[in-house]
C-alpha cells in the first residue's frame, strides 16, 4: 500500500532514499558478482599457472603445458576486466573463458579424444594431480557468477537516466 | 529549459516507479545473491578440501603419502597378489607403478607429477623380497638429488590415489601424457584393467606385460 501512496505523491521525498537504497543495493550485488567471479577465475589461473610445467612434455603441435599458460594469462585479463571494466564484453568474454576451461576438464576427464588437430592428447582419467579438482570447482562456480553477472548486467545509470527524459511527451503550444 | 521543467515534472514519478521496481526486484535479488555467495563459497571451500599439492586426497580416496619407504631409509620391493595378479609393492604392502612416458632410468615425472604420483625413495641400495628378482632393482638419481628405486630400468612411484596397502587405483590410468601401471615381477607392466596401448619408445604391452625398454 506504501509505494501505490508515494506513486500518487510526485511530490513526496519518501521515495529519494529509497531508490538509493536500492541501487546502493544493486551495486553490492554487482560487486559481490565481480569480485566472486574474479576470485574464481583467479583460482583457475594460478592452479593452471603452477601445474604447466608438469605438462611440457605433453605435446602436439602445441604442447599442454603452453595451453595451460595462455589459460592461466586469458583467465586473469578476463578477471581483471570483470572488475574493473564489468562492460557485457567483459562479461560475454568471462563466460566463455571459464566455460570452455571447465568443458575442457571435464570433457578429458571422462572422454579420451586422442589427439584433435594441432592440440595434445590431453585425455587425464583421474582427478588427482594437485588443484585440478579445485580447479574444476572454481570454473564451474566462475561459470555461475559470470552468468549471473551477464543476466544482471545494466547499462550505466547515466544511460538509464535519459530514458524516462527522452519519454516524456512535450506539450504542444 | 523544457528538459530541465519536464525532468522536474515527471522525475518524481519515475523515481516512485522505478523505487518501487527496484525495491521488488531487490527483495527477490538479495536472497538469490545470498544464495549465490554461499554457493560460489562453498564450492571453492570444498574444493580446496579435496584437493591440493601434496594432499593427495582427492575426490576418490584418502591421503597417500608414502608408507614404509622415503629418503630416511633403503627401500624394499615385494611381490604381492592381487586382483591383477602379482605385482610389486613396497614394504608395508603399497602397490608400485611405472610411466610409460619414462625413459630407462630416467624420470619424466616432476613438479605436479610427483605430487600426484610420489616416487619411491631410497636412502641406498633396495632390497628385494620374496618373488623379486634382486637384479632388476636398481636406483637413480633424480633433479632434486633424491634417490629413486628402480625395477628393470623403471623409475617406480606410488599413486596419491591410493590410501593403503593392496590397492591398484592407479592401475591404467592417463595423466601427464601417458599411462601408468603396476609392475609384475617379470618387469613389465601389468596390463589388466587397462587398455593395451603402445609405449613412448615403440615397444608394446602384451597380456602378460611385455612391457620394456629393449635393453
Amino acid at each position: 500500500m506504501r509505494a501505490p501512496d508515494r506513486a500518487a505523491n510526485p511530490a513526496s521525498v519518501a521515495t529519494v532514499p529509497l531508490h538509493r537504497g536500492a541501487r546502493a543495493r544493486s551495486a553490492i550485488g554487482s560487486w559481490t558478482l565481480r569480485v566472486g567471479a574474479a576470485a574464481a577465475l583467479g583460482v583457475d589461473a594460478a592452479v593452471h599457472w603452477q601445474n604447466a610445467p608438469a605438462y611440457d612434455a605433453v605435446t602436439g603441435t602445441v604442447s599442454q603445458g603452453a595451453l595451460f599458460r595462455t589459460e592461466a594469462v586469458v583467465a586473469v585479463v578476463t578477471a581483471l576486466l570483470v572488475l574493473i571494466r564489468p562492460r557485457r564484453s567483459s562479461w560475454v568474454a568471462a563466460l566463455l573463458v571459464a566455460g570452455s576451461a571447465l568443458g575442457a576438464v571435464l570433457l578429458y576427464r571422462y572422454v579420451d579424444v586422442g589427439v584433435p588437430g594441432p592440440l595434445p592428447d590431453m585425455y587425464e582419467n583421474t582427478w588427482q594431480v594437485p588443484g585440478k579438482l579445485l580447479s574444476a570447482y572454481a570454473e564451474a562456480a566462475a561459470v555461475v557468477l559470470v552468468a549471473l553477472g551477464l543476466l544482471t548486467h545494466r547499462k550505466r545509470p547515466g544511460m538509464q537516466r535519459l530514458l524516462p527524459v527522452a519519454a516524456i511527451p512535450r506539450k504542444r503550444g | 529549459m523544457r528538459i530541465w521543467t519536464g525532468t522536474k515534472r515527471t522525475a518524481p514519478d519515475n523515481r516512485a516507479r522505478s523505487g518501487s521496481r527496484a525495491g521488488r526486484v531487490n527483495g527477490l535479488r538479495r536472497p538469490l545473491m545470498t544464495l549465490v555467495v554461499l554457493a560460489a563459497a562453498g564450492a571453492l571451500a570444498a574444493g580446496c578440501g579435496s584437493s591440493g599439492p601434496g594432499s593427495g586426497s582427492g575426490g576418490s580416496g584418502g591421503a597417500a603419502s608414502p608408507v614404509g619407504s622415503g629418503s630416511s631409509g633403503v627401500a624394499m620391493v615385494n611381490a604381492a597378489s592381487s586382483k591383477l595378479g602379482m605385482v610389486l609393492v613396497d614394504g608395508s604392502g603399497r602397490t608400485l607403478y611405472l610411466f610409460e612416458k619414462d625413459q630407462p632410468n630416467q624420470s619424466a615425472c616432476s613438479g605436479a607429477c610427483v605430487a600426484a604420483w610420489p616416487v619411491d625413495q631410497s636412502s641406498g641400495t633396495p632390497k628385494g623380497g620374496s618373488g623379486v628378482k634382486a637384479s632388476l632393482l636398481g636406483t637413480i638419481k633424480r633433479g632434486d638429488g633424491s634417490t629413486q628405486v628402480t625395477y628393470d630400468h623403471h623409475p617406480l612411484y606410488y599413486y596419491s590415489g591410493d590410501s593403503g596397502a593392496g590397492q591398484q587405483n592407479g592401475q591404467g590410468i592417463n595423466a601427464f601424457g601417458a599411462a601408468w601401471f603396476a609392475v609384475a615381477p617379470a618387469g613389465g607392466a601389468v596390463s589388466g584393467g587397462a587398455t593395451a596401448t603402445t609405449t613412448a619408445n615403440g615397444s608394446g604391452y602384451g597380456s602378460g606385460g611385455g612391457y620394456g625398454f629393449g635393453g
